[in-house]
């Protein structure tokens, strides 16, 4: 008998380790009382002498056993290295770090209240360097924030003051023009609001912005005043004003500032002084970078970015229908957007996208945590541009087998790391292709979906399931096979067992080609699954025992080149089958049946859906030959179809957008294409795609907008699309009567011709015509 | 002019100091660790979740003259400290479709499916499962700590069983 649920919750609650947590009601209570300056008032005063001495004691080198930052080069040629951290406590608790130098790291730090007599938090700079780890002083009393980039940093924060909840001392900024070794510091003529309760920094090019809070109000709009200082003036601020902003800080990005960017008004400036209250696209678009000298915005999702109303996709951006866009990091040096995304949960899965136009992307594929690390967070991270171009990331790793978290540390990718183009979208062609073709009005028995087939001698045979005419609906569906040998319909008779209760879905093996029929199932008087082959278009046959277990319920998909396969995918328990031995797929855990199986080369490629909590969600397999899962991609739960196809050397995604859209985008290496824009296409809507490995091939219907209103027909015009890279098209309609609705499916492609079942009805009656049947394309 | 906050604070300020803190502490001692717990298992985050604590009795620290006459305080922080992570998840640009991430929780369960199954709660189910099985809150106290009716946490929790006994079930039926 399982664990009742309400014991396996305790259980699992309990399990999480009481003493995981180690707290101390001193952090608490400093905490408190550096935002209290409303409730203690004027009782602040001896804080203030305290943290005025905080930690600010001139450079001291800590007496500990530091080793120092660890730089880790990636393999030769990835133009990226770690700059890792000292994992020792005070480096660990760098909020957060810049890399400097080759080999070095500064950041801010908060000071432990266990680290001072008076036991109070503050905030100090460390610099951790070949020659041990400094605190840095930058000779101001309480420092606030700290930024920059390069050789260049910047510090703000009071003299003769200390902590928030005393009166504010003379606002001052520290300027390091080598790393952070030295600085100079002056006090401005700047007076902060009584009220203030963070400072923060971002600087440009030639100017700094300071962000003075008001209130403590964290987390919806609060007000701020901003002070703007040229760089070559640091005592004297040039500009100043009130804004009511979210609670972002302010950042540095493209030459110019932004403050506040959530659910609110972003400003943005390029000289300080001037402030553009930035329009966003959508409502709840964020304002995330400055590109070229204008906003760059993401939607909500932190899903579709928008570089001068050019929208990217970054899921279909990167082939990756559920990407991991949950630490997303953007920033820009002004000619160039770089944005840090997850493509993929495992640790390596971070990649670096650049783009100057919002149109062409390149990507470059993040080092992983080094050695002696599990993973890196990109959490509470910033990402800087230094002037010779190279990105620096900070970033925390978890040391291996730990769950905790270890030193903030620095990834650095230098300019000519390598990166790859990721084509964006281009502009398909179609153009129309004079061929011929011809009907062939389908067997007195009307095939019902699944229909699958190929070309034998003068004609083809095919194999659907079929309902007798004059049955009534709940009568049983039966497989059946019929050949059309150029001029009449014949039924197929196979050895298959008769009433095999899975006759239908073994009848999907069917496979023709040029070696002739073959299927697999159950024979009469057979031992065991058995190859079944005609070389006479079905006529007589030859059997032969497969090393291959027969499943109720499963969903056979193999090849001639990879007949050892079976996998069991339908209505049940799903697993692989490879001569006998068996292999549980995690990813079908829920039922979800392949509807297509296409053999291409030595691999077959499956295509279906899944049933996840009541959405339908699209899949795709690639079985390589030994029966090992080369691909896999699953489709998002927005219901759309989403499959891969192989196209050449590479692979093509085909995406069926929901309605109201109804379009249909191809996207592969040749770039993105969305078919309904294309010139020479009207409203192509999309019924089947089949794949040969050298083309792509498409049927549907076109000129069917009136559909989307509710009002008129379907197309009575069926439209076959080919192409051998995705964005050059051929076209090839098939008109039947007015008046007639046509929808169509692929059942065999080959170099000549082309195998496309329709099946038609009256627009008016909705009645089935006797129009519907097979047409085979010559080409 | 007199506010409600200058009244507060005199008679804050009036409170013998010592005294005040001791008590804060032993309320601290008693509650920090479970709070930072279940605001770790409700976001995913054992480190932020403990950041997020942090920050819930600092200002429980702030306000404990009020906090302290409460029926629940550690709900009032819990709650608090959960509004503050998720605020700091948006402020840092952390979005998750779910911000539950499982592989955060420290230390990592045994129970794997479970575990994958409270990670595909919703946040709002997930929290009245963590106050309800890790905090061990009665019906009344969690709809108080969560700022909801009684009757809305008995929905949430509900619905959240019904769907961990789903997925949990949908597990079991894999063979072995």
């Amino acid at each position: 008998m399982s664990t009742s649920l309400d014991e396996r919750l305790h259980r699992y609650f309990d399990a999480l380790d009481p003493e995981a947590v180690h707290g101390d009601p001193d952090r608490a209570i400093v905490r408190a009382r550096s935002r209290r300056r409303h409730q203690l008032g004027g009782m602040a005063g001896c804080l203030i002498v305290v943290l005025a001495g905080l930690g600010i004691v001139g450079a001291t080198l800590l007496d500990d056993d530091s080793p120092g930052p660890v730089v880790i080069e990636g393999e030769e040629g990835t133009g990226q290295r770690w700059i890792v951290g000292s994992s020792d406590r005070e480096l660990g608790l760098l909020r957060e770090a810049w890399a400097v130098g080759d080999d070095a790291i500064i950041g801010p730090s908060f000071v432990e209240p266990q680290d001072t007599e008076e036991g109070l938090r503050g905030l100090q700079v460390l610099r951790d360097d070949g020659d041990g780890k400094v605190i840095v002083d930058t000779g101001i009393d309480f420092l606030h924030d700290l930024a920059g980039a390069g050789d260049d940093l910047y510090a703000v924060g009071e003299m003769g003051a200390g902590m928030s909840n005393s009166p504010p001392g003379e606002l001052a900024i520290a300027h390091s023009s080598d790393a952070g070794r030295t600085w100079d510091v002056v006090t401005t003529d700047v007076e902060l609001p009584d009220d203030r309760s963070q400072v923060q920094i971002a600087t440009s090019d030639d100017f700094l912005v300071i962000q003075a809070r008001r209130g403590v109000d964290i987390g919806g709009q609060t007000a701020h005043v901003l002070h703007t200082f040229d760089l070559d003036e640091l005592g004297t601020s040039v500009a100043s004003r009130d804004a009511s902003t979210g609670p972002w800080s302010p950042r540095a990005s493209g030459g110019g500032v932004i403050v506040g960017a959530e659910a609110g008004e972003p400003l943005w400036s390029l000289d300080g002084t001037n402030w553009t209250e930035a329009d966003p696209p959508t409502e709840d678009a964020l304002m995330v970078a400055i590109l070229s000298g204008e906003p760059v915005w993401i939607d909500v999702n932190f899903r579709v970015i928008d570089v001068g109303g050019i929208q990217t996709d970054l899921a279909q951006l990167l082939g990756a229908p559920e990407p991991f866009v949950s630490h997303l990091l953007v920033t820009s040096d002004g000619d160039e957007l770089q944005v840090v995304v997850r493509a993929d949960d495992s640790p390596d899965g971070y990649r670096l996208l650049r783009t100057e136009d919002g149109i062409d992307w390149s990507t470059t594929p993040l080092l992983g945590p080094p050695d002696g690390f599990d993973d890196v967070s990109y959490v509470d991270s910033h990402m800087t541009v230094d002037g010779e171009g190279r990105v620096m990331i900070d970033a925390i790793l978890r040391p291996s087998g730990t769950d905790v978290l270890g030193p903030r540390s620095v990834l650095v990718v230098e300019p000519d790391a390598p990166s790859t183009p990721i084509t964006g979208p281009v502009e398909g062609t179609v153009r129309d292709v004079e061929l011929s073709h011809q009907l062939i009005e389908g067997p007195e028995v009307p095939f019902f979906s699944g229909t699958t087939g190929g070309f034998v001698d003068d004609g083809f045979v095919v194999w659907g399931s079929v309902q007798r005419a004059g049955s009534g609906p709940d009568d049983p569906l039966e497989s059946q096979f019929m050949r059309w040998d150029g001029s009449a319909w014949a039924t197929v008779t196979t050895p298959l067992v008769e009433g095999d209760p899975d006759d239908g879905g073994w009848g999907r093996t069917l496979v023709a080609d040029d070696q002739g029929l073959a299927l697999i199932g159950l024979v009469d008087g057979g031992d065991g699954t058995q190859l079944i082959e005609s070389t006479d278009g079905g006529r007589t046959w030859t059997t032969a025992a497969l090393p291959l277990e027969i499943h109720p319920y499963t969903f056979p998909a193999w090849s001639r080149t990879a007949s050892h396969l079976l996998l069991g995918t339908f209505g049940g328990p799903n697993w692989f089958r490879n001569d006998g031995a068996y292999e549980e797929s995690s990813r079908l855990v829920t039922p979800g049946g392949a509807y297509e199986v296409n053999p291409v080369g030595d691999d077959l490629w499956l295509r279906g859906s899944k049933d996840i909590d009541g959405d339908q969600v699209s899949w795709t397999m690639k079985l390589a030959g030994d029966g090992t899962v080369e691909e896999w991609t699953l489709g998002d739960d927005t219901g759309q179809m989403n499959h891969v196809f192989p196209l050449r050397d590479d692979t093509v995604t085909v995406v069926e957008e929901n309605p109201p859209l109804l379009t249909t985008t191809v996207s592969g290496p040749s770039g993105e294409v969305v078919l309904n824009e294309v010139d020479g296409l009207e409203d192509f809507l999309l019924y089947d795609v089949r794949a040969t490995g050298d083309e792509l091939i498409l049927v549907g219907a076109d000129g069917r907008s009136s559909m989307l209103t509710g009002v008129g027909n379907l197309s009575n015009v069926l439209t076959l699309l080919w192409s051998s890279d995705g964005v050059s098209w051929s076209r090839y309609d098939i008109a039947l009567d007015e008046g007639l609705e046509v929808g169509g499916s692929l059942i065999a492609v080959t170099d000549d011709q082309v195998l496309v079942e329709l099946s038609a009805k009256d627009a008016n009656s909705g009645e089935p015509s006797t129009s519907s049947g097979f047409a085979i394309v010559e080409r | 002019m007199s506010t409600g906050a200058a009244d507060a604070t005199t008679e804050h300020v009036h409170e013998p100091r010592a005294d005040r803190e001791r008590e804060f502490a032993d309320f601290y001692e008693r509650h920090h660790g479970a709070v930072a717990r279940a605001i770790g298992a409700t976001i995913g985050d054992a480190a932020l979740g403990t950041e997020a604590a942090d920050e819930a009795m600092a200002r429980a620290y702030q306000r404990w003259h009020k906090i302290r006459g409460y029926d629940n305080p550690a709900g009032w922080t819990y709650r608090v400290g959960l509004n503050w992570s998720r605020s700091w998840a948006r402020r840092h640009r952390r979005q998750d479709h779910r911000l539950h991430r499982p592989d955060a929780i420290d230390p990592r369960p045994a129970d794997v499916d479970l575990e994958r199954a409270i990670s595909a709660l919703s946040d709002d189910h997930r929290a009245v499962v963590v106050c309800r099985y890790l905090l061990d809150w009665s019906i009344e106290t969690t709809a108080d700590a969560l700022d909801l009716r009684p009757g809305t946490v008995k929905s949430r929790l509900s619905r959240a069983l019904s769907e961990l006994e789903r997925h949990l079930g949908a597990t079991e039926e894999r063979p072995s």
